[in-house]
């Protein structure tokens, strides 16, 4: 028995990596939206994640706090940073690209 | 505890842990963002579309067409943003769930190749079986669905931890539905099937309650199956698992004691339900028992217009192409149609599904 109830999707992901869905009369709210929960979850992760770290290295005796305010970045260590803001910049805004009309 | 190579990262419990903390950071945050549209938005996003229809003089009624319903609610911000953010929350929970267990995917391909063979349990795979077109839909927004994507079992595991929203890390609910599930009169279970088993977590516990019985988990998605078998393999479990519709199944009529659906019938067509359940009827035995948890269905009763606008909502953006005609449908007619007494089950702690206890006749 076949029963007809749409298509399967043409790739996996087509869901979710198409055009997308739009719910206001401009997109661009939308997209306003999506960039803002990428924020926070961007925000959640890296606050997550120290506080995940000072746990780890309290348990070490050492008091990363202090450390990292004296830092002094190297060469490569400015390029990965700026390759990590650029991919930041594009997960947060990607709704921007994606959906234009 | 499992030993796998599932995540760098390895395992909590019978969890897997995304392989990265970042991604563990991130889907965290899209659960509890997810729980507070979907708990905290939900009612105020009702009571605003419902303001918006009497504003207009539209008395928000149950016999409000659908479609005025959805003009009237779609006119206000708060519904808007609801759907907005409930629609993201999703596709951020799949982008990065499967991202995160995407980390090698020739290395889980060898890893369910390699569980493929290895025991207890086994995985029956029929090269000829076909996927009809209606199950192979990305239900839930999830990538490749449950049959088209070599990765679903773990994405499936992992996402739904996230819809659980910690209540089934340790598949605790899997585990309660088990122990909820009717057996005969008599007390005899040698046989217990699952139908639409997904990755196995019920299935697992089966064994668990029923040790001398042959357990099998049934399902239409061979990547899940796979994951199934790997996962209950590892576990020690003695299951078997078969790739096949629940509406034509490989089982002898009356072969089986108890069988067990959960969640499963509101993600297929009516018309495949109704084969379901005459199926089911045949491959049990006089007095055998199917219960069935599932979603809730509400026939011909009537509901307010914000309930229809999320039922309407929830089929229409995040892929449950079968749920309306479902939700509808009248649920315990069609199990009693198909020759079953209807009854009442236990209900689990979380009180979101209902609970049927389908007995053939002695």
């Amino acid at each position: 028995m076949e029963i007809a109830t749409g298509t399967a999707p043409a790739a996996v992901g087509a869901e979710i990596n198409g055009p997308g869905t739009a719910y206001f009369d401009q997109v661009v709210t939308d997209n306003m939206m999506d960039a803002l929960v990428e924020i926070a979850a961007e925000v959640w992760t890296t606050k997550d994640r120290l506080f995940v770290l000072e746990q780890v290295l309290a348990g070490k005796g050492i008091d990363a706090a202090a450390l990292v305010e004296a830092w002094v970045p190297d060469d490569a260590a400015r390029a990965a940073r700026k390759a990590a803001r650029e991919a930041f910049i594009a997960q947060v805004f990607a709704s921007f690209s994606r959906r234009t009309a | 505890m499992i030993a796998t190579e599932l995540s760098p990262r390895g395992m909590i419990g019978v969890l897997p842990r995304p392989s990265k903390l970042a991604d563990e950071s991130y889907t965290d945050f899209v659960e509890a963002f997810r729980d507070m549209a979907l708990v905290k938005m939900f009612p105020i996003m009702c009571g605003a579309g419902h303001s918006a229809m009497a504003a207009a003089g539209v008395e928000p009624t149950p016999d409000v067409p659908l479609d005025t319903v959805k003009q009237h609610f779609n006119t206000v911000p708060v519904v808007q943003t609801w759907q907005r953010f409930m629609r993201t929350a999703q596709e951020m929970m799949w982008r990065r769930t499967r991202a995160s267990f995407a980390f090698d995917e020739a290395g889980h391909e060898a890893l369910l190749a390699e569980w493929q063979s290895k025991g207890p349990g086994s995985l029956i795979v029929d090269p000829d079986f076909h996927v009809p077109d209606w199950a192979r839909r990305e239900i839930h927004l999830q990538p490749g669905g449950y049959t088209e994507d070599l990765l679903s079992g773990v994405v499936y595991h992992y996402g739904t931890k996230i819809f659980y929203q910690g209540w089934n890390d340790q598949d605790q609910l899997h585990a309660e539905v088990v122990n909820l599930t009717a057996v005969p009169d008599d007390g005899q279970v040698a046989h217990v099937l699952e139908i639409g088993c997904g990755v196995g977590q019920a299935t697992v516990e089966f064994k668990r309650r029923f040790p001398q019985a042959k357990v099998v988990g049934l399902d239409v998605g061979l990547p899940l199956l796979r994951y199934a078998h790997m996962r209950s393999a590892q576990l020690g479990a003695d299951v078997d698992y078969v790739q096949a519709l629940a509406e034509a199944m490989p089982f002898a009529d009356g072969s089986q004691d108890v069988v067990m659906s959960y969640i499963m019938f509101h993600e297929m067509p009516v018309e495949v339900m109704k084969g379901v359940l005459r199926e089911v009827h045949r491959v049990l035995r006089p007095g055998g028992k199917f219960s069935i948890f599932e979603f809730p269905s509400h026939g011909a009763n009537p509901l307010p217009p914000a309930m229809r606008f999320m039922i309407d909502y929830d089929s229409r953006d995040n892929c449950e192409p079968y749920s309306v005609g479902f939700v509808y449908a009248d649920f315990r007619g069609l199990i009693a149609e198909a020759g079953f007494e209807v009854s009442d089950g236990g209900k689990p702690m979380n009180d979101f599904l209902q609970s049927i206890i389908a007995t053939k006749a002695a």
